[in-house]
This record gives structure tokens, C-alpha cells and sequence, in this order.
């Protein structure tokens, strides 16, 4: 038998039996997920994002492969939060994760009116503050990209929220701990990072972009650096936790945002690609723990040893 | 639904980077259903592979091993990446599959009815399997299948085996009637009285649009097989959405098969 690994984490007063979560809009409303694996083995998930009214999304021609991702426009295609709750939720309340609603406004009033719907449910553990969707006009990443508006919508949610309230952050700013500080100053009780990077694809033979939206967001093993760079820098200029994103596919993947200091981690476009992927890592961190003799994950997170004066690296 | 890793037990080649994969997958042969499809990638590609995503294959053929439905065929064309790398596996090599996937043909629309499936090039790996079910039902099945020359109308033989009629439409005049298959149904279907038709088709968008639009003038019934770029293929990344009159709907989930009457086409909205 195995010696007893503890992989649970704390995140803003909330205890995940693992630190690996799934990602907004690669996990649908969880149930879609059951035939694969039992998601009661995840940490927790976050939601398909919710909006107050149903949306139907971009026109087609959503996604484009690229080298070792893809871009998406979805359009933040969603049931509305009413739907969610009266259909989905009560089909949740079996599996023993944390599910994290995923919400998104036009306006602030819109968050807040989210907010307050949501309150009431306690399989609801936390929001996740969508304010970083590159692929609509209006909401999402109008909150996002300026500092101002992300600290107002912050504290709106944050006044009337009953449940811990996390930010998704946008990678398409020049410097994400601006951000990451107005997030914590306003209130927020964790930050998760990254949703995906702006990006464009070409078809070269109608000389059209290949998405209907011409631009979306890339996702995929092709961002993963960056994004454990983002989260690094994130992780030293904020106090409140950091929840990775980005190209996490394998343990090693994981590990490595782990490491940077991320308490936990969001699985995402590698949900489409292997569908009991976020299991699978669940999985391997245990393993990855008894082979280092490490018997809690706590002593993972954060253990980054940062290059000094003089030292050098040999591979 | 599944996700699994199953053998190749065949890969064989045709011409015009046509291929046809067989692989002893008893969990998709056992339930897959006319018109339904599973994702497909080459297993143990590693962390960042690319092209990163599963390819969609309809299921071509079914056959049994030891009397139980155990093999399944992917007819395939090389268009990218993820189908040549698909045609470079051997026997003995394996592949992930999910499945099984989509909606399929409504079998029971061709219930006492002259069924016209109408083909161009590679959609006809979508309409074997329904072919073989209604002729096995007893119900009348005829095939239309056009494609540039003879060499390009893989699986013909397999439905002249069936035993159901073959009408051939070749561009080059090499074999059958010489045009496009559009032309060849309407010559075709125009010995039948319409009320008796039902109409399922597959082939390249331009082909199955102009095949709906004489199909609504002539108030045939038709189901559509379309195609559309997927991440996952059970109904999560959304990223498959297609136009229907009433909404965008999801080619995995709610398609492959679609009503031609409700189905908008690119060009619809240029219109």
C-alpha cells in the first residue's frame, strides 16, 4: 500500500482535497464529464461561464488548431444562471468536489445580481469572476483591462458576496500585477490566472480569418510558459492565493505552477483532448509525492528556488 | 461514452490518400449507431503533440470477431496533420479513441420508403453502416456516389457486395455517368415518384447544399451529415456550432445529422 499523501489545499477558507481543479468552458457543467471518470476525484471545478441571461454565442467557425493549442471564440455560449441553477446544480449536489460558478456580467450590476442569485446555494462554493473573456464586445474584458474597473467590479461582488470571490485575470495586459493588486485590494479572495492569450489565424486560401470573431484566445501546451512566468510574477506581488492556468496537460505541468506558488491549478484545453486528463494528474501527484518521499503538498507549493548572484545552471 | 486505447489490426491504403483503419474496439462495435462518430488521435503522442486535437471519423463498417460485433473501420482521407499522421499507423500500433459520439441517421424515416443515399468522395464513410441496417430491415436503399474518376469511389465494392443499387456519377466519365453527383440524382430520383423519397446525403458542403435545396423545392425528406472543426466531441468546448433557422446547434452533440430543411449554409448568409 501507498503511504498517505495529504494533497488537500486551503484556498480563501475553502479546504479542495487536491489542488487540481478544471477550467471555465473546458468542463461544461461538469455532468457532461461523468461517463469518464468520477469527478468526485477533482479538487473542484469551475463552470461553463454564467451570465444572467442565456447566450448563444458567436456565429460558427469558433476554433482554429494551432501548433500545439487552439484558439477559441465561443462567445461565452451559456444556459443563463437561472437554468443553471434550476437544471444543473441539483445533478451536482451528489459528486463531493467544490464546483466554482464561473460568472460574467455586462455591467456591475449584472455581477452583483449574479452574485445574489447564486448566494443561496450552497453547492455553490465560490465565484470566479470572469472579467478577462477576449471574444465578446461588451463585459468580460472591459473589467480586465483597466485596473479602475477591475477594483469596482472586485468590490461590488465582494460587498454582497456570501461565498469566497476569485478573479480570472486576462494575460493581455503589459503588467498583471497591477491588476493582481487591485483584485486584493478590493477585496478578492484569490486570483486565478491565465484565461487565454489574443491570437488570430489566417486561412490563406479564402484569405479570411479562420474564426468569425477574426481574432480568440489560444490555449494549449503553446502557452504554458507564459503562463508560468505570469504566475510566478503574480504569486510574489500579491498575498491573497493564485490558482495556475495555462497548457497544464501532464504532472510535470502541474508541478511546475505548483512549484512557482500557485496553491492550486485549473486543467482546461487538455479536458478536450484526453477526457480523464485532470484525473489523471490528481493521480500522479500522489505518485509524485511518494517517489520524493514528500507527504504533503504543501511542501511543493511555493518551493521555487529563485537563481542568486553568481549561481549558474548546468542541464 | 468512453475513452479508450485500442489496437490498429489493419491499415489499407487507397488511392488518392484515401485509407481505411480498422481497429478491435468490442465497446464502440457493440453500440455505435448509423451516422454516429469517435474521436481519433494516435495514443502516446505526449504532452504537447501536434495537431494537439482527436480527429472526427464517422464509423465506416462493423465486423464480428468470435460472432460478437468487434471491429471497426474508419474510412479516412488525408485533408491535415492529424489524418497523415493517422495514415502512418501500422498494426499492432495503438490509438486513442472517445466514443461513441453524435446523434446518427432517424432510421425510422426510411421505413417503407425508396431511402436515396446521395455520396460525394469521402462522405460516404458516414452512410455504410445505414445502408447495411435498412437493407438488413428489409427497407429499399439505393446509393448515388460521384467522385472525380473511378480510382476516388472507395468502398464501392462494398456496397455492390451488399446487394443494394448503385447509381455512379464520375467527373472524368470514367466510370457511370459523367458529371457531378448532383446531376446524377437529379437524373436519378426523377424516375421515382418524390412523395415515395427519403433523402440522406454526405459529401463536401457545396454538394449536400445544392442536394437540400432540390430536396426543399420538391418537399423531399433529408437528413444532412455535415462536418464542422471540433476540440472534444461530446458537447464542451462548443466550438462545432453550426446554423440552424432556429439557433446554432453543436455538429457533435446535437448533428453529425441535421434536417436539410432547417440547415443554413455559409452561403445562406451572403444571400
Amino acid at each position: 500500500m501507498l503511504p498517505e499523501v495529504d494533497l488537500s489545499v486551503e484556498i480563501s477558507g475553502l479546504r479542495f482535497k487536491n489542488p487540481v481543479l478544471t477550467a471555465s468552458g473546458t468542463f461544461g457543467y461538469g455532468l457532461e464529464f461523468a461517463d469518464f471518470f468520477d469527478i468526485s476525484e477533482l479538487g473542484g471545478f469551475c463552470t461553463k461561464g454564467l451570465s444572467l441571461h442565456p447566450m448563444k454565442g458567436n456565429a460558427p467557425g469558433r476554433i482554429a488548431e494551432t501548433p500545439s493549442g487552439m484558439l477559441n471564440a465561443i462567445g461565452l455560449e451559456n444556459v443563463g444562471v437561472d437554468c443553471f441553477i434550476a437544471e444543473k446544480l441539483p445533478l451536482l449536489e451528489g459528486f463531493d468536489c467544490l464546483v466554482i460558478a464561473n460568472i460574467f456580467g455586462k455591467t456591475i450590476e449584472e455581477f452583483v445580481a449574479l452574485t445574489e442569485k447564486l448566494n443561496p446555494h450552497p453547492k455553490v462554493a465560490a465565484y470566479e469572476l470572469n472579467i478577462s473573456c477576449p471574444n465578446i464586445k461588451e463585459g468580460g474584458v472591459q473589467f480586465g483591462h483597466d485596473p479602475e474597473m477591475t477594483h469596482r467590479v472586485v468590490q461590488a461582488v465582494s460587498s454582497v458576496s456570501e461565498k469566497p470571490v476569485w478573479v480570472k485575470l486576462s494575460p493581455n495586459v503589459t503588467d498583471i500585477t497591477v491588476f493582481a493588486r487591485a483584485c486584493e485590494q478590493a477585496g478578492a479572495d484569490a486570483i486565478t490566472l491565465v484565461n487565454t492569450f489574443v491570437g488570430m489565424v489566417v486561412d490563406v486560401h479564402k484569405k479570411r480569418p479562420m474564426l468569425s470573431n477574426t481574432t480568440g484566445g489560444l490555449s494549449g501546451p503553446a502557452i504554458r510558459p507564459l503562463a508560468v512566468r505570469l504566475v510566478y510574477q503574480t504569486v510574489q506581488a500579491v498575498d491573497i492565493p493564485v490558482i495556475g492556468i495555462g497548457g497544464i496537460s501532464t504532472v510535470r505541468d502541474a508541478l511546475e505552477f505548483l512549484i512557482v506558488g500557485a496553491r492550486a491549478v485549473q486543467v482546461g484545453t487538455a479536458n478536450f483532448v484526453d477526457p480523464s486528463a485532470a484525473a489523471r494528474i490528481v493521480e500522479g501527484l500522489r505518485e509524485h509525492c511518494v517517489k520524493e518521499g514528500v507527504s504533503d503538498i504543501d511542501d511543493i507549493i511555493g518551493s521555487f528556488r529563485p537563481i542568486e548572484e553568481g549561481d549558474f545552471v548546468y542541464y | 461514452m468512453v475513452s479508450i486505447k485500442v489496437p490498429v489490426v489493419e491499415n489499407r491504403q487507397y488511392p488518392y490518400d484515401s485509407f481505411i483503419l480498422a481497429v478491435r474496439a468490442p465497446e464502440i462495435a457493440q453500440s455505435v449507431l448509423p451516422g454516429q462518430f469517435v474521436m481519433v488521435a494516435v495514443a502516446d503522442r505526449g504532452a504537447a503533440p501536434v495537431p494537439l486535437l482527436k480527429r472526427a471519423l464517422a464509423v465506416y463498417s462493423v465486423h464480428p470477431e468470435d460472432g460478437q460485433p468487434s471491429i471497426v473501420t474508419f474510412l479516412v482521407k488525408i485533408v491535415g496533420e492529424g489524418t497523415r499522421r493517422l495514415n502512418s499507423v501500422r498494426t499492432g500500433e495503438y490509438l486513442d479513441l472517445v466514443g461513441t459520439l453524435g446523434n446518427g441517421f432517424d432510421l425510422n424515416r426510411g421505413k417503407g420508403k425508396i431511402n436515396l443515399l446521395v455520396v460525394g468522395g469521402t462522405g460516404i464513410a458516414s452512410v455504410y453502416l445505414l445502408a447495411e441496417k435498412w437493407y438488413r430491415w428489409g427497407e429499399e436503399v439505393h446509393l448515388v456516389y460521384g467522385g472525380k474518376s473511378a480510382d476516388h469511389l472507395i468502398g464501392l465494392a462494398d456496397f455492390k457486395k451488399l446487394g443494394i443499387p448503385v447509381f455512379v456519377t464520375t467527373e472524368d466519365g470514367s466510370l457511370g455517368y459523367q458529371g457531378l453527383v448532383t446531376q446524377g440524382f437529379q437524373e436519378y430520383s426523377s424516375k421515382v415518384p418524390t412523395e415515395h423519397i427519403n433523402l440522406c446525403t454526405c459529401g463536401p458542403n457545396a454538394m449536400m447544399e445544392a442536394v437540400t435545396v432540390v430536396a426543399r423545392s420538391q418537399e423531399i425528406p433529408c437528413q444532412i451529415s455535415v462536418e464542422s472543426k471540433m476540440a472534444c466531441g461530446f458537447g464542451v468546448c462548443l466550438g462545432c456550432a453550426v446554423k440552424t433557422l432556429d439557433s446554432y446547434r453543436l455538429a457533435c452533440t446535437h448533428g453529425p445529422v441535421f434536417d436539410g430543411a432547417s440547415f443554413v449554409w455559409e452561403s445562406d448568409s451572403a444571400r
